[in-house]
């Protein structure tokens, strides 16, 4: 899997967010506000790669369980495939 | 070939077009032969773009005017002039904007406000304004793109507020903070077909949210909704 390239992620003050652009971007015109672990994972998604692949990653950068981090990364591609921010 | 010039948002663009129906629809924003800031032309390409946007079977001169607007979007955002959706009207000196999704009655609310203003109050763009955000100073300027009415007139504005329409069964504003108004302000703009474009328009709102005022105005359909409207966003 990886990210859609007509979704990009906007870093501010505030956090990050992901709008679309392009052909997307005149079905998707809204916003995704996404946070630290959000944003690390949009930005692992930029090359292709893979749930497991991903699930490590965010093992290793966080100091979390692997049953939490399953779920988190469950939710979080589940509201990304909602909008087509994911291309499997 | 059609080859003519444009004055918009103060810039001069050379624009070159397949259709003269480009040229009519434009005609209150044409300016004599200039030096210009910008050249566009449209290709047949462009409007197979728009084409492939549309599901209503438009003609090619219907969808040039689309596409002539989205590459003009895509060029003053350089200058930091981003294309917008809404209704903007001109009172005392100042710009308000309206707007919602399609279909809400941002037309509608900015008509019955003319009813009440009559010639106090005129249309600046019915429906694809342009804002220039700087610093020191964000402005409203009209567009020859506003609408099926065509409402609106070559002029340009202080931006005073940006007001969301919501259909409601009581009439009343509140004011609304920056941070809870941005996603608006980000679905009623145009963020181009490049990432480049993109960020720059989301800097471009983060700025424009912090020196307006964002409202939101619940309303019925009725002349009241525009009384509300006019206490407490245009005299406030």
């Amino acid at each position: 899997m990886r990210l859609n390239p007509d979704f990009i992620k906007h870093d501010t003050d505030k956090g990050a967010v992901l709008i679309a652009v392009g052909k997307t971007g005149e079905k998707f015109k809204g916003m995704v506000n996404i946070n630290k672990t959000g944003s690390f994972i949009v930005d692992h998604l930029k090359e292709e790669t893979t749930f497991e692949t991903l699930l490590a990653d965010i093992m290793k950068e966080y100091d979390i369980d692997e049953e939490t981090a399953k779920n988190d990364l469950d939710a979080f591609l589940a509201g990304l495939r909602k909008i087509k921010a994911v291309l499997e | 070939m059609e080859t003519f010039y444009l004055s918009i948002a103060k810039k001069i663009i050379k624009v070159s077009s397949l259709h003269e129906a480009v040229k009519t629809y434009c005609q209150d924003f044409l300016v004599e032969r200039c030096p210009e800031d910008y050249a566009l032309e449209i290709s047949q390409e462009d409007i197979e773009y728009e084409r492939g946007l549309n599901e209503y079977p438009f003609t090619d001169d219907v969808l040039e005017i689309t596409a002539l607007h989205r590459k003009i979007a895509e060029t003053l955002y350089r200058d930091d002039i981003i294309a917008f959706h809404g209704s903007a009207i001109k009172y005392q000196g100042n710009a308000y904007l309206y707007t919602a999704r399609s279909g809400v009655g941002k037309s509608t609310h900015t008509n019955l406000i003319k009813e009440q203003l009559k010639d106090e109050m005129i249309w600046i763009n019915d429906d694809k304004p342009f804002i220039e955000v700087k610093k020191n100073q964000i402005t409203l300027y009209s567009s020859p793109f506003n609408g099926k009415e065509r409402r609106g007139c070559n002029t340009f504005a202080p931006l005073k507020a940006i007001t969301q329409i919501k259909r409601g069964t009581e009439n009343y504003v509140n004011e609304i903070e920056p941070v809870v108004f941005f996603p608006l302000l980000v679905s009623q703009c145009y963020k181009g077909r490049t990432p480049e474009m993109a960020s720059r328009v989301m800097d471009l709102l983060d700025l424009l949210s912090t020196k307006i005022h964002c409202y939101e105005i619940y309303c019925r359909p009725d002349i009241e909704a525009a009384e509300v409207s006019i206490r407490e966003i245009l005299k406030k």
